[in-house]
């Protein structure tokens, strides 16, 4: 699994203004409980609270204080997936496949009959009917339906069983990142559908870290080599907007105001893509607020 | 119940092979499979020891099979004739089989203790349905012991009480599996 630096946590945790395509940020420092740590993960809940997935468990922030939240029995705490289900239950997914749910300010192992993947949870999403997905780095994904757990990989049509990012599509559908491509699932009444995207419909590039969809469904989408990749879904054509992408692969994509891409690489740069100028620049701040410390 | 193991032997041989794993069939000739209906008025049980499947450890795929008719125990023979004739209608639909693939690539030319994940396609009373089956196998001296309980809802597999009954037949039935698996031909 490649470390994932992940542009959301610079934006997560700063105040956010774009004025006149420039962005304005506040930076919190982690506390010295969390120097180690590796923030893979940020997931924002309905209370307002910013989840971490970090390499050393889970912490929640109120935009103040940090909150470590210790796992069972010392299990394992690689945390690589934080999601909130539609019923506000937060699910955390860990690099051995095992999972939690928080129940009641408590993290409670989820242990299926069918049992637990054994390779790294990369991600949780829900579909349009609501059932929850969740994507693995080696096994392709799962799926809760009707209290059974199914399994969809390269069997069942899936690209790949890596998978690296998993979305809702306004579709309903899951999307799937995998490194041949998208992969678009479906599971209705019993029954699987798997439909792709690859080279063969001009993707550009078959390893896919990120989607991010729009309300149209046209899907912003982050690759291993080509950069930034605009999926226009009406006529289902691809369009690359910075061409000889040499910046590496991406990590994470977030759209701001409809107006600006923010783009964060695995080389820990950070790009801010004008979408009416379509002009690149690189992410800097315009001012700096004094450092806020943060209470441990 | 030849015929149906040279169609099973058949499907495996028909599924692509993993590569980099040594080819090994294990034969089930020793296996018993019982299930539980513990609903609040009646506790049911039943087993039978004519549980046959094969493992083919190259490609990690499988299939199992058990005919309906071998299960014995219940509270009475009628209770058996109504699960054969009514419930499961055994006359229509012998068998019970599961088919499929094991998920994690396991090498059970190793002794050892491995549990595995079955995914593969589950059929009762004609009613095919996919399912994840958790395992665990004792690799020993060449051969596999394996331990696996799950549950069946009836209404998965089409399999309809009557209301007259209903607080005497759970909508849940649990089973439990234990075989013991030798390397085909030794």
């Amino acid at each position: 699994m490649r470390k994932r630096y992940s542009l959301a946590l610079w934006l997560c945790l700063t105040a956010l203004n774009v004025i006149a395509q420039q962005l304005h940020w506040s930076n919190f420092r982690l506390p010295n409980t969390l120097k180690d740590a590796q923030p893979r993960v940020l997931q924002e809940s309905q209370d307002g609270l910013i989840w971490l997935a970090t390499s050393t468990g889970l912490s929640s922030f109120d935009g103040s204080t940090f909150n470590h939240l210790s796992r069972r029995d010392s299990l394992p705490a690689d945390a690589r997936a934080v999601f909130e289900d539609h019923e506000n239950t937060l699910w955390i997914g860990y690099a051995d496949g095992s999972i939690d749910r928080l129940l009641n300010g408590q993290l409670e192992p989820w242990e299926p009959e069918e049992g637990l993947p054994a390779v790294a949870i990369t991600g949780f999403s829900e579909d349009g009917t609501g059932q929850l997905w969740i994507s693995t780095y080696g096994e392709g994904a799962y799926l809760i339906a009707d209290q059974r757990l199914y399994n969809f990989n390269t069997d069942d049509g899936l690209l790949g069983n890596d998978i690296y990012t998993i979305v809702k599509h306004p579709s309903g559908a899951i999307w799937l990142g995998t490194d041949g491509g998208i992969s678009i699932c479906k599971f209705h009444e019993g029954q699987k559908s798997v439909t792709n995207l690859t080279r063969a419909d001009g993707l550009p590039d078959e390893i896919v870290r990120v989607i991010l969809p729009d309300e149209s469904g046209n899907c912003w989408i982050g690759t291993h080599d080509r950069g930034v990749v605009y999926f226009d879904q009406p006529s289902k054509t691809f369009r690359t907007p910075v061409k000889d992408w040499p910046y590496g692969p991406i990590n994470d994509l977030v759209l701001v105001k409809g107006r600006e891409l923010i783009i964060a690489t695995e080389n820990h740069d950070g790009w801010q893509l004008d979408l009416e100028t379509n002009t690149l620049q690189p992410l800097s701040p315009v001012s700096k607020k004094p450092d806020t410390k943060t209470k441990i | 119940m030849r015929v149906l193991l040279v169609i099973l032997i058949g499907v495996l041989a028909a599924l692509p092979p993993v590569m980099g794993q040594p080819v090994s069939i294990f034969e089930l000739n020793d296996g018993q499979v019982g299930f539980t209906s513990d609903a609040p008025l009646e506790l049911i049980e039943a087993k039978s020891t004519a549980l046959r499947g094969l493992i083919d450890a190259g490609k990690r795929t499988f299939a199992f099979s058990i005919p309906i008719t071998s299960f014995k125990g219940f509270n009475g023979p009628l209770q058996r004739v109504h699960f054969n004739e009514n419930y499961m209608e055994s006359g229509q639909f012998s068998d019970a089989t599961f088919l499929g693939k094991i998920i994690e690539p396991v090498d059970f030319s190793e002794d050892g203790e491995y549990i595995i994940r079955a995914k593969g396609k589950l059929t009762i009373h004609g009613v095919e349905r996919e399912r994840i089956i958790k395992s665990t196998v004792t690799v020993a001296n060449g051969e596999l012991n394996i331990r696996s309980s799950f549950t069946v809802l009836l209404r998965e597999h089409d399999i309809e009480i009557p209301r007259i009954v209903f607080q005497k037949i759970a909508e849940e039935i649990k089973v439990e599996l234990v075989g013991r698996m030798e390397r085909k031909g030794s």
